[in-house]
């Protein structure tokens, strides 16, 4: 290759029409290099399609391709900048899909844009009606193209800092109902939740700036419920306001007024708010030292499909490299032994510096962060002081749990269902700590903290014990 | 255990907050003091502020301290007491997660590999989800070292990339405890099955998903005018197995049709081509072209009047769709199932076109 990023090819000359995609795009003996981008697709060929060409033109039309040849191909070399279908397997156990491997230049792709990199690798493609279905299981980003994303503001140990606050998960709740609580009661719910040793309580994703109570109005009473709650117990407390807004001008406003009311930390939506949105206020949190909670409404427009869509755990990797300190990812309590395998797969790929490849799990490429902070994950939803031990033993300190119902919905009311969760925690940590195996004895844990602390005896009357099972399938 | 011993007098905390200050004594020493103080009600500020310990550091201390007890209470050799002494808050604070008996498995390896706190990382992860595992594999015991080498071995397996297979094998005989665990591995140095060859095409293979995916043949018995004699002349037709083989002979046409539901249940379907003025009255016939020729799909095995359906019936030997609100005198000679228009042609480049692309 030239100097020069583009050269003008003239000898083939030009030959006009629709070509196969694989004469140029299928690449078995192609090895990835460590600057490419690795993309796994899901393929479900329509009947009669080879799967080499699906593979192939799934990479044509991400990368080069269009559906015929054009004069201006011969103005540009396509071989630097072709994605290569490198490899086809079918998916075991299903008829007609194929897993096929693509690796991508990485000069396809903008510096630091997530928006970027997304819109050239799915932009397209799932409209290729060769196709019966199409989903991006997995990305490989290379560390050449991380190197180029801030990533989280904070990270798991700056958070730590920040909040003073060591060795266990963190505490949450969402305030409920999710809409219609006027900015008083619902700095009320806030204060109370707090005071009974929550360290975060929690906008809804659906919370904005309605009619019943205005942004302004909630970040305003939710602030003096945290700064009461902070006084009173000692601890640094924290509110994720949402600042999900209709402009990036107005979710940056809303995210200046909470910095100035000294708010630790906000929200976004991300995939409703978009990637460029959330990239901007990632890097704005940065600058001036406001946590960064990301909630991931609409995922499951995206990712609930088996055979169409994208996974999470692709969506998980573009908010690290997007920008974000928390992420939701789901309780995996109750889950199928497989679906938990999932689960923590893309946890993994949230929190660790260096995720090796394994099948079992989900995950197909082996990943280096690069030191790219780590995003804290979320579990969130259908959780109570008998899942404790449960959530202790697979999620491990650096997490953090939130108990919507599982506070609110403490006979007692917020602040003794808010006590319940965290004695019911803290006695886990103590435990596994001194070596007991929460496995086994995390019923008899949470009994023994029930004899001391009547909010969580409370609660276990409430809710029912369930019994903890985690039988591994081991699947290579 | 906590509840029996006495509270600490302000004496004590003194003493504590001193040791810590000029880091007196071991980091055993050093965990108990600062969990001493934070229970006695010093906030992990008020001790860094005292003494110089960060509260990270005081948490890690704390922990590793109750793992080291865990590990004494655990019965554990003392001269792995003794080490873990003097050094590796940082390391037995990783392997909070891990059970008693494999703390000391997983302590005693440290020492034996040299292991460092990245490498206790891994190994306690590692050992966590080992334990999870219903059985355990062949050739690997559960002592923690094993578990990391399972685990480097499942992944070296998966592995088609060279340098990273090696990578792995590597990585999992340095951890590697038992020696059926370390042949295992070594296996996989003699195994060259993965490494990658110009693969053949995939096979073109297809597995049918739903009934609609094989069309029904159906024999054609002509165009209108038709006599009720060309409609009962038609042979029966018989599909065999499971892609529903039809055997002919002699002359005829034949058309296929979608395996929808309503042409698979019919007894004895054949098709027959009219124009849509031989239709009877109906919004179709308004809003269509009279002369769009359309196929009519007759199912000559239902006979049985019913004043929900259209039949095909003999008037003077010649052959019509009628509707009867009772009982007809003349003779049906089958059942209208369907009228099949065909596909509507609105840009003729869309269907050239195989992409819906928003460029």
């Amino acid at each position: 290759m030239s100097y020069a990023q583009t050269q003008t090819r003239s000898k083939s000359g030009y030959q006009a029409g629709v070509k196969d995609y694989r004469l140029t795009y299928y690449m078995p003996d192609y090895t990835p290099k460590d600057t490419d981008l690795l993309a796994c697709f899901r393929v479900t060929p329509q009947p009669g399609v080879p799967p080499e060409e699906a593979g192939a033109a799934v990479a044509a039309e991400s990368s080069t391709g269009t559906w015929t040849t054009v004069w201006t191909d011969l103005l540009t070399d396509m071989d630097r900048y072709k994605g290569r279908c490198y490899d086809i397997e079918a998916v075991p156990g299903e008829d007609n899909q194929y897993f096929v491997y693509i690796a991508y230049p990485l000069d396809l792709f903008e510096e630091g844009s997530v928006t970027n990199m997304l819109t050239s690798i799915v932009g397209n493609v799932f409209g290729f009606k060769a196709l019966r279905a199409l989903r991006l299981e997995d990305l490989r980003v290379p560390v050449a193209y991380l190197k180029t994303f801030q990533g989280p503001p904070h990270g798991i140990q700056l958070e730590r800092d920040k909040l003073n606050k060591y060795g266990r998960p963190l505490l949450g709740c969402t305030i409920k109902p999710k809409l219609g609580l006027s900015a008083k009661n619902y700095g009320r719910a806030v204060y109370e939740c707090l005071r009974g040793g929550l360290d975060f309580t929690k906008d809804d994703e659906n919370i904005n700036s309605q009619p019943f109570m205005r942004w302004r109005d909630r970040f305003l009473f939710v602030q003096e419920a945290i700064e009461k709650a902070q006084a009173e117990t000692g601890e640094i407390k924290g509110h994720y306001l949402n600042v999900t807004a209709p402009t990036v001008e107005d979710m940056m406003k809303r995210a200046e007024f909470a910095k100035e009311i000294k708010t630790p930390i906000i929200m976004h939506d991300y995939l409703t708010g978009g990637f460029t949105a959330n990239t901007t206020l990632a890097r704005w949190c940065r600058d001036n030292g406001v946590l960064l909670h990301i909630h991931r409404a609409m995922h499951a427009v995206i990712d609930r499909q088996k055979n169409h869509g994208i996974h999470f755990r692709v969506l998980t990797k573009c908010l690290r490299m997007s920008g974000g300190d928390h992420l939701h990812s789901g309780t995996v309590v109750g889950k199928l032994e497989g679906e938990k395998g999932i689960t923590m797969g893309f946890v993994d790929l949230m929190r660790e510096d260096h995720v090796e490849q394994d099948r079992s799990r989900g995950i197909f490429f082996t990943q280096d962060w690069a030191s790219l902070p780590g995003v804290m994950p979320v579990a969130s939803g259908g959780i109570h002081v008998w899942h404790m031990p449960a959530l202790v033993e697979i999620f491990g300190d650096d997490s953090c749990l939130q108990f919507g119902g599982g506070t609110l919905g403490h006979p007692w009311g917020n602040a003794p269902g808010a006590t319940a969760n965290r004695v019911a925690l803290e006695a886990c940590i103590q435990a596994r700590n001194e070596g007991r195996n929460l496995f086994r004895e995390g019923g008899d844990v949470i009994r023994e903290a029930c004899r001391w602390s009547p909010e969580l005896a409370a609660a276990c009357e409430l809710w029912k014990e369930i019994k903890f099972e985690f039988e591994a399938m081991d699947t290579l | 255990m906590e509840s029996t011993v006495s509270p600490p007098t302000e004496l004590d905390l003194q003493d504590a907050l001193r040791s810590l200050r000029q880091k007196q004594g071991t980091w055993v020493e050093w965990g108990r003091h600062c969990q001493l103080l934070q229970k006695a009600g010093y906030s992990s500020q008020g001790i860094f502020e005292e003494t110089g310990f960060e509260a990270v550091h005081q948490n890690q201390l704390i922990v590793a301290n109750q793992v080291y007890v865990s590990m004494v209470n655990g019965g554990a050799e003392p001269e792995l007491l003794t080490y873990f002494q003097q050094r590796g808050s940082d390391i037995l604070y990783e392997f909070r997660i891990l059970t008693q008996t494999d703390r000391i498995a997983a302590a005693a390896l440290v020492i034996a590999k040299k292991l460092d706190t990245d490498d206790a990382h891994e190994l306690a992860r590692a050992t966590k989800d080992f334990s999870r595992l219903v059985t355990l594999p062949d050739g690997f015991t559960s002592n923690p070292g094993d578990a990391m080498t399972y685990f480097c071995w499942k992944s070296a397996r998966q592995q088609s990339d060279l340098p990273s297979r090696s990578r792995l094998i590597a990585k999992g005989l340095k951890f590697a405890y038992s020696e059926t665990a370390r042949q295992q591995l070594e296996q996989l140095l003699v195994d060259f099955s993965v490494v990658s060859s110009q693969p053949a095409p995939t096979l073109p293979v297809y597995r049918l998903e739903s009934v609609q995916d094989l069309s029904r043949v159906l024999p054609v018995v002509g165009r209108m005018p038709i006599t009720a004699d060309e409609i009962q002349s038609v042979p029966v037709v018989e599909e065999v197995g499971a892609f529903r083989m039809v055997h002919f002979s002699g002359t005829g046409a034949w058309v296929a049709v979608p395996g929808w539901r309503i042409i698979l249940t019919a007894d004895d379907p054949v098709a027959l081509l009219c124009r849509v003025e031989d239709l009877p009255q109906s919004p179709v016939k308004l809003t269509t072209d009279a002369q769009e020729e359309v196929m009519a799909v007759i199912d000559r095995g239902q006979r049985n009047w019913d004043a929900k359906s259209y039949f095909v019936v003999d008037q003077s030997g010649q052959v019509s769709f009628q509707w009867f609100d009772s009982p007809p005198s003349c003779k049906v000679l089958g059942q209208l199932l369907l009228i099949i228009r065909p596909k509507r042609i609105v840009d003729e480049d869309l269907t050239k076109d195989p992409w819906q692309v928003d460029e």
